[in-house]
This record gives structure tokens, sequence and C-alpha cells, in this order.
């Protein structure tokens, strides 16, 4: 099979995957809690005005209908309008959709960037104090959870050092006119570097505290690999004819060796997904995760049902492109 | 001293060895305080006391919080919700996981591919959105969180066990039995489950870390056990308001509990992985 023929059957594998996920929401939203309307507000309002909502949302149709209009209207954009916010629930979840990306994909570069390097450092350091105590301490990186790590880059770099900003995306004095709504571009676009750095200097520390929690297992993974890696023939030969170690290890071992990490970092994304909403909930950051929450406590039944039904897309979007990408780094896979 | 610590590392045995001792050492010791927390907190954890955001000191030894409750109390009744609900879940959901994924992985057929296919698909979903959105349509209580934990759980868990099998199915000893005629009932009972238990009691002590983790963060969010219950998350929610004037001991502590239960369990885990994995030599299914 050629790689063309590979990525396309790639491409229509993720469609029906992007239905089963969606019929997965629908069956968890509507099914499982049996009238969405009463699981929502419980018995404080009265029968008339949970008709009344019903009907607004539409839940008072039969169940097929209401998954026809689901699916339909994911396809046309038209997720419902909030409750709350009375705007449609897509430009809701636009607007907020780039933040999240912004800080989930910072957060996947520096976990990336973190963890190959450790874990790199430690195979070719291997069974040193070097290895034993990095790997203790990837280890212990992934059992503290995401918000633990937040709350201490608070204490410490907002209470004790009064270095970083803790909340927020930008000073609010200086916020830039919105274009795209992610902080870097929008600020590269104004051409206003003050806020480009206000911004990156707001983004740090969220992102940080996702990267230190993933950057644990790409250290072990890409250990076990690169050991895996630097005993093969073809890093014998390489040695044997002469070549520099450094070009052995930067040329040959490390484009092996990476291929893990990459179908770790599809996984990451989804992963990164969850944690970022407890990120955004200690830093003040107004992406999908704090649009849920809210949504959640103000009972908008719709937001709710249209942000996971973006973070599910979202999450098959991006294994697939990870999973294309991977086809240009390993040969082997379309074959 | 340098040359003799690396000796000593290197002796992969006995780090297993460290790791499982110091897992079981931190779950023990969770799991105590959690138990006998009427007899170890000298404080209810519930009742409202004088002193409001009282540091560390001889009478309330973690400091008390905003609503001048003993925060040591708090830890220790918190461990009773944190570790049962963990627990509870990750027993669900191996047990479906599990089951789903032997009969899938070794019978196989039409059913096993549906399945698959399925699990595939709700293994792309993020794991903690699934038990966020699973959780607030159930509504908070202690059982519905454990529900929804643990089936946003099966995924994983089914995957694993799943390629378990499969890989088991292909080994020459399993061919053998077939061929010589062997029931099913008997190759599953005298073959496959020793040869996945001790994969089956890693991927527990492992899951009650994750488990931990999924309900602490739930608390955190406000979705979870609902106050004045305590629990290690829902108390870090509240700890938090009173983290940037520099009190740190109600966020801290309750931390600390989280970071040593989710840790203890997964040195466990690591633990007794490598020694099954010495023992078993190449026989050992999970990686």
């Amino acid at each position: 099979m050629s790689r063309t023929s590979y990525v396309i059957a790639r491409l229509i594998i993720a469609v029906p995957m992007v239905l089963l996920l969606l019929t997965l929401v629908f069956v968890v939203m509507h099914i499982i809690p049996g009238d969405p309307v009463r699981a929502m507000y419980g018995t404080r309002v009265s029968e008339e005005f949970a008709r009344a909502l019903r009907h607004e949302m539409g839940l008072d149709k039969p169940l097929y209908s209401q998954y026809i209009d689901y699916v339909l209207g994911i396809f046309t954009g038209n997720l419902g309008m909030s409750m709350w916010s009375k705007r449609p629930v897509i430009s809701e979840v636009l607007s907020a959709f780039p933040v999240t990306l912004e800080l989930t994909i910072l957060g996947m570069i520096l976990s990336v960037i973190i963890g190959l390097s450790l874990g790199v450092a430690c195979a070719l350091k291997r069974d040193t104090v070097f290895d034993h105590v990095v790997r203790f301490l990837s280890l212990a990186g992934y059992c503290v959870p995401v918000f633990v790590t937040g709350l201490l880059e608070q204490f410490i770099f907002g209470v004790v050092l009064h270095v970083l900003p803790v909340q927020g995306r930008f000073n609010p004095l200086t916020a830039p006119p919105l274009v795209t709504n992610f902080a870097i571009i929008d600020s590269l676009l104004t051409g206003n570097i003050m806020v480009f750095w206000d911004s990156l200097t707001h983004l740090v520390l969220p992102a940080l505290g996702l990267a230190i929690w993933w950057a644990g297992l790409v250290a072990r993974v890409s250990r076990a690999s690169m050991i895996e890696t630097l005993g093969e023939d073809y890093i014998m030969a390489a040695r044997a004819k002469g070549l520099a170690e450094t070009a052995v290890i930067s040329r040959h071992a490390l484009k092996n060796a990476i291929l893990p990490v990459v179908t770790l970092t599809g996984i990451c994304f989804a992963v990164l997904l969850g944690g970022e909403m407890l990120t955004e909930t200690i830093f003040s950051i107004p992406g999908m995760g704090r649009l849920m929450i809210n949504a959640v406590f103000r009972r908008d039944f719709l937001v709710i049902q249209g942000c996971i039904t973006f973070y599910a897309i979202s999450a098959v979007v991006v294994g697939t492109i990870v999973d294309v990408l991977y086809t240009f780094l390993d040969p082997r896979v379309s074959n | 001293m340098r040359r003799r610590l690396e000796n000593f590392l290197a002796e992969h045995r006995k780090l297993s060895l460290a790791m499982l001792f110091s897992g079981t050492a931190m779950v023990i010791t969770l799991t105590f305080l959690a138990a006998f927390a009427p007899y170890v907190a000298r404080y209810s954890p519930v009742e409202i006391g004088s002193t409001l955001l009282g540091p560390p000191n001889s009478d309330h030894i973690l400091g008390t919080d905003a609503l001048g409750r003993d925060i040591f109390s708090r830890v220790c009744y918190g461990g009773r919700a944190s570790l049962s609900v963990a627990f509870v879940a990750m027993i669900i959901s191996i047990t479906v996981g599990s089951f789903l994924g032997a009969a899938g992985g070794y019978i196989g057929g039409k059913l096993d591919r549906v399945v698959a296919v399925f699990m595939d698909a709700a293994y792309a979903f993020p794991t903690y959105i699934m038990a966020f959105m699973i959780a607030i349509v159930l509504g908070p209580d202690a059982i519905n969180l454990s529900f929804a934990v643990a089936i946003a759980g099966i995924p994983g868990y089914f995957r694993i066990v799943r390629s378990i099998a499969l890989s088991i199915k292909e080994r020459t000893f399993i061919e053998a039995e077939v061929i010589i005629g062997a029931p099913t009932k008997y190759i599953v009972i005298h073959h496959i489950l020793p040869y996945a238990i001790s994969s089956i009691i890693v991927l527990m002590s492992m899951g009650v870390a994750d488990a931990i983790l999924a309900i602490s963060g739930l608390g955190f969010l406000g979705i979870g056990i609902q106050p004045p219950s305590p629990e290690w998350g829902t108390d870090l929610r509240w700890g938090r308001e009173v983290l940037l004037n520099g009190q740190w001991w109600p966020t801290v502590f309750p931390s600390i509990a989280i970071f040593l239960a989710v840790f203890g369990f997964n040195m466990l885990g690591e633990g007794l992985s490598a020694i099954f994995r010495e023992q078993a030599g190449g026989r050992f299914a999970v990686p």
C-alpha cells in the first residue's frame, strides 16, 4: 500500500470514528439521565417550566429525531442557543477553543522537549545515579495531579517570588484587540511586542504545569526506546564505520527512537485536554474547560453538550493528524 | 561511595524491591489513617472550630481551614472517600474491561470486532472528560462518582487485556492444548488466567492511582464529593481560595495526601511488574 492510499484510508476511518463518538455523547447526555432537564434542575422547577425548557431545547421530540437533529446540527454548525448568554453555542465554543488549543499545544511542545531530552540523556547515561534520579522524578512527576502542580506554581512564583502573573491571559489594561483569539498570534498580528511578551508570561506557568505532568511519561518512553535503538545492528555498523558518537546518536539513533514518542503525542493531546480543564480553573483562563464548568453550574445543557462534542471531534482530528505524520517519519507503516 | 551507590542501584532486583516496599508502606499508611480515622484524629472533620485558618500548631498539627475545621482530621476522613471510591471504580472497570477483553481476544468473532470498534472510539475520547460528562449527568454522590470513573476507565483496560489475550492465544503451548483437544474452559482456567493474573494485579494497582487522580480532579472542579463531606480534591478547591493570601496549609496537606496515594499505588504497581517480569522470564505480558 502506498503512502497516499494509507493516508486516505486513515482519513476515511476517522469519519465513522467521529460518528461513533457523537453517538456515545448523545447516549450519555440524553439516554442515561432519562430526562436531561430533570438531571440539570432536579425537582426544584415546576413541571410547566421543565416542559417549556424541554420544548425550547428540542428535548420533547422522540429520541431518534433528537439524535438526527444533534448530528445534522454539528455538520451545519448549529449546536443550539446557550440558555445563559442567549448566544449560539457554536460561537461560544469557537471563541473559547483557540484559548484551549494554544495552551494545550504549548504544553505538548514543552513536555516533548523536557521529556525527550531527559529520556535520551538517561539512555546515554544508563544505570548511573543521574539515570536513577531522573527515572524516580519522572514517575513522581506523573503522580502529582496537574491542579496540585498549578497551585504550587501559583504559590511559588506568584506569592513567594512575585515574578510571574498567575491569573488570566493578559494584563487587562493592555489586552490586544482579538483577531484569532490565540493570544500569541493576536499580539504578533497587531505588532505589539509588549503584549506578546505579556501573553507569553501569562502562558508559561499553566503550560509548564501541564508539561511537567506529561514529560515524565515522555521521558520514560523515550528512555526505553532509545536504549532499544542503541542496541540495534545498524548503530553498531554506524559506530564501526567510524562515525563520531554525536552523529551516531543524532542522525541514526534519535530518528528511530523518537517514533514511540510520536505515538504518545496523539494520546497526549486527548489527555492534556482533560488536564487543561483543571489548569484553566486554577489560572482563570477563559477556555473550553472554564466554559464547560461554568455551564455545569449555570445548568446550561446545550453548552455542556457543545463543549463535549467539540472535545470529541478535536481528539479524533488530532489523533488522525498524528497517525498521518507518523507515515512520514516511519515509512514502514504504509508498507 | 558513588560507585557503591551505582552498584546498588544497578541491581534491578533491589531497586524494584525498594519500590515495592516504599509503595506498600505509603499505601498501608494512608489506608490505616483512613480506616482508623476516628481513633487517629482528635477532632471531627466537620466540627467548626473557633480558630479560623490557624497555622499548624501543637493542638491542630496540620492547622485549621477557613471554617476552623481540623485539617488533619479532614485529611484522614477524606482518605475514606477518595480511597474507597477509587477502589470501587477500579474493581468495576477492571472486571468489565478484562472480561470483555479476555473473552473478545480469546474467542474472537464478529461480536468481538464490533465491541473492539466501540472501545477504540471511546478510547479516543479524553478519559477525564468522559468521567466528567458521566458524573454531571448522574449527579454528584459517591456511588455515581465511582460509576463515572469506572465507565471512563473500561476502554483502556479492555484494550490492554484484549491484546494480552491475543498474544497468549498464539503461544505454542496453547496451540498444543487445543490440538490435543483440551476444552476451552480448561485452557482459560489453567493457562490463560494464571498467565494474565500477574498483569491484572499490576493493572489494578496502577488503576487505583488513576482513579484517585480522576476523583480528586472532579472534586477539585466541584462535581465530586460535595462539601461538607471531606475529600482531598474537594478540600483543595476551598484551600485554593486562601492560597494566594499566603495561607498554604489548607492546600499543601491534602495535596501531599493525593500525591502519596497516587505515587504509592504506582510504585507498588511498578515494583510488582518488575518482580513478575523477572520471575516469568519472557512470559510476562505487560510491557
